[in-house]
């Protein structure tokens, strides 16, 4: 009997223990998901204010722009079609590669909404630009890659665009009065075909393996420079050739106020290839 | 029961009592209980203050630096004096359920105000030692101004 109770104590105390495992339904166990990567995305966006971000030159001229408002548009379906961090492995023989991929947004439902207002000072002289406005901005795909550069130190980078902009306004007046303004309709940017027709898959500009672009800083003959550059496409790692984009624009018009308005018709790049891009910034 | 069993079962609910008392409910009241709220997150404000140059005893040369090499030589991408206020009220933090069924996600609230004083870098220079005066700027930012956001940024695993 007294070894009856001891038993019983012990099982009480034993039963206490927060630690102790417990065994799991099947239910329960259909809850438990393993992840290698990490989704997220936006819900309810929209950014506004005054804030004014100033760039001032060493000589004392200044460009600015400010009260920057952008808003976003939410997915019908939540959580899925997010962006996508992952860290995946490199080519054969280069490191691992951080890549975030944009939703494919293959309905369109996720529509950025830009605008901001912008103007130099210079020589004494203060001149507001008016506003940029961007509206129905879709990005279909796509995506950056992060990693380390094949030679040197810096930062490898990669990216690929499918955009389109349902149109980007030039106002001089401001973002609320359209009455004079130069307009873009019907802004895309993607891959194309080599006949210059849109494929509908993102335009690659950068691979992190075919044709990386690094950021670093080097010395050349005249000292040392922040540098950007877009290699030469590698056919180590890739085609040995660079993708292939274009960009149409469906209408340029110039609108004034008691003016005709001026059409211009459209534009096209049915085929671009950008073979090598070097930038180095000097004073 | 003999002696050296009931000294076990004493001992035994010692530690039993010493235990529970802590952890025993109170009985609340209705004003206590009424003041009783529940919350699933937490928010946070922020005055965030960097390098401030009317402080007393205030850096006045400070450098932020990212090294390089590449052949040998070093360089650095150096920003001198990043500096500026930064206010902002409030970001929120919580677990939500998924409303797919597909398990939980991480809910950041974005802040609704977000103020920036003199916020930036007085130069952007490469250069081969970074401490060394800057002879090469290629010039200044700053942020000034107030920043409104709405929504959340939604995070979880796949």
């Amino acid at each position: 009997m007294p070894r009856r109770a001891l038993s019983v104590l012990l099982a009480l105390l034993c039963g206490g223990a927060a630690q102790a495992m417990q065994p799991m339904t099947d239910k329960a166990l259909s809850g438990v998901r393993g992840g290698d990567g990490v989704s997220f995305d936006l819900n309810g966006f929209s950014m506004s204010g005054d804030a004014r971000l100033t760039y001032t030159a060493p000589s004392g001229s200044s460009l600015y722009v400010e009260k920057f408002a952008a808003s976003r548009s939410d997915n019908s379906q939540p959580f899925s079609d997010p962006y996508l961090l992952d860290i995946v492995p490199g080519a054969p023989g280069l490191a691992d590669v951080i890549k975030i991929s944009f939703p494919n947004n293959a309905s369109a439902e996720q529509k950025w909404q830009f605008a901001y207002d912008w103007g130099v000072d210079s020589d004494g002289i203060a001149r507001q630009g008016g506003a940029v406005v961007m509206k129905d901005v879709v990005f279909t795909g796509g995506g950056l890659q992060v990693s380390t550069p094949q030679v040197n130190d810096g930062v490898a980078f990669g990216a690929a665009l499918r955009m389109d902009i349902g149109q980007l306004a030039l106002q001089p007046r401001g973002r609320s009065d359209a009455t004079e303004q130069m307009a873009l309709t019907g802004i895309h940017i993607g891959a194309t075909d080599a006949n210059g027709n849109f494929t509908g898959a993102p335009w690659v500009i950068a691979d992190v393996a075919a044709q990386p672009a690094v950021i670093n800083a080097l010395t050349d003959e005249t000292g040392e420079r922040l540098h950007i550059n877009l290699d030469w496409p590698s056919a180590k790692y890739g085609s040995g050739q660079p993708s292939t984009g274009g960009v149409v624009i469906d209408n340029i018009t110039f609108t004034s106020p008691n003016q005709a308005p001026v059409d211009l018709g459209s534009s096209r790049i049915g085929s671009i290839q950008i073979n090598y891009l070097d930038i180095k910034f000097r004073r | 029961m003999s002696l050296r069993i009931r000294q076990a079962v004493l001992a035994i609910l010692s530690a039993c009592s010493c235990a529970v008392a802590g952890a025993a409910p109170q009985p609340l009241d209705d004003a206590e209980l009424g003041q009783v709220t529940g919350r699933d997150g937490i928010s946070f404000a922020a005055h965030i203050s960097i390098n401030d140059p009317s402080l007393v005893g205030a850096v006045a040369d400070s450098r932020l630096s990212l090294g390089f090499n590449g052949d040998g030589t070093n360089r650095y991408i150096v920003l001198k004096n990043l500096r500026g206020t930064v206010d902002m009220f409030a970001v929120s933090l919580s677990v939500q359920n998924r409303s797919d069924g597909n398990g939980d996600y991480i809910a950041i609230g974005l802040p609704g105000y977000v103020r920036y004083t003199n916020f930036g870098f007085e130069s952007l220079s490469v250069q081969t030692d970074p401490s060394a005066p800057v002879t090469g700027s290629l010039g200044s930012m700053n942020l000034n101004g107030v920043v409104n956001l709405t929504g959340e940024v939604r995070i979880w695993t796949h």
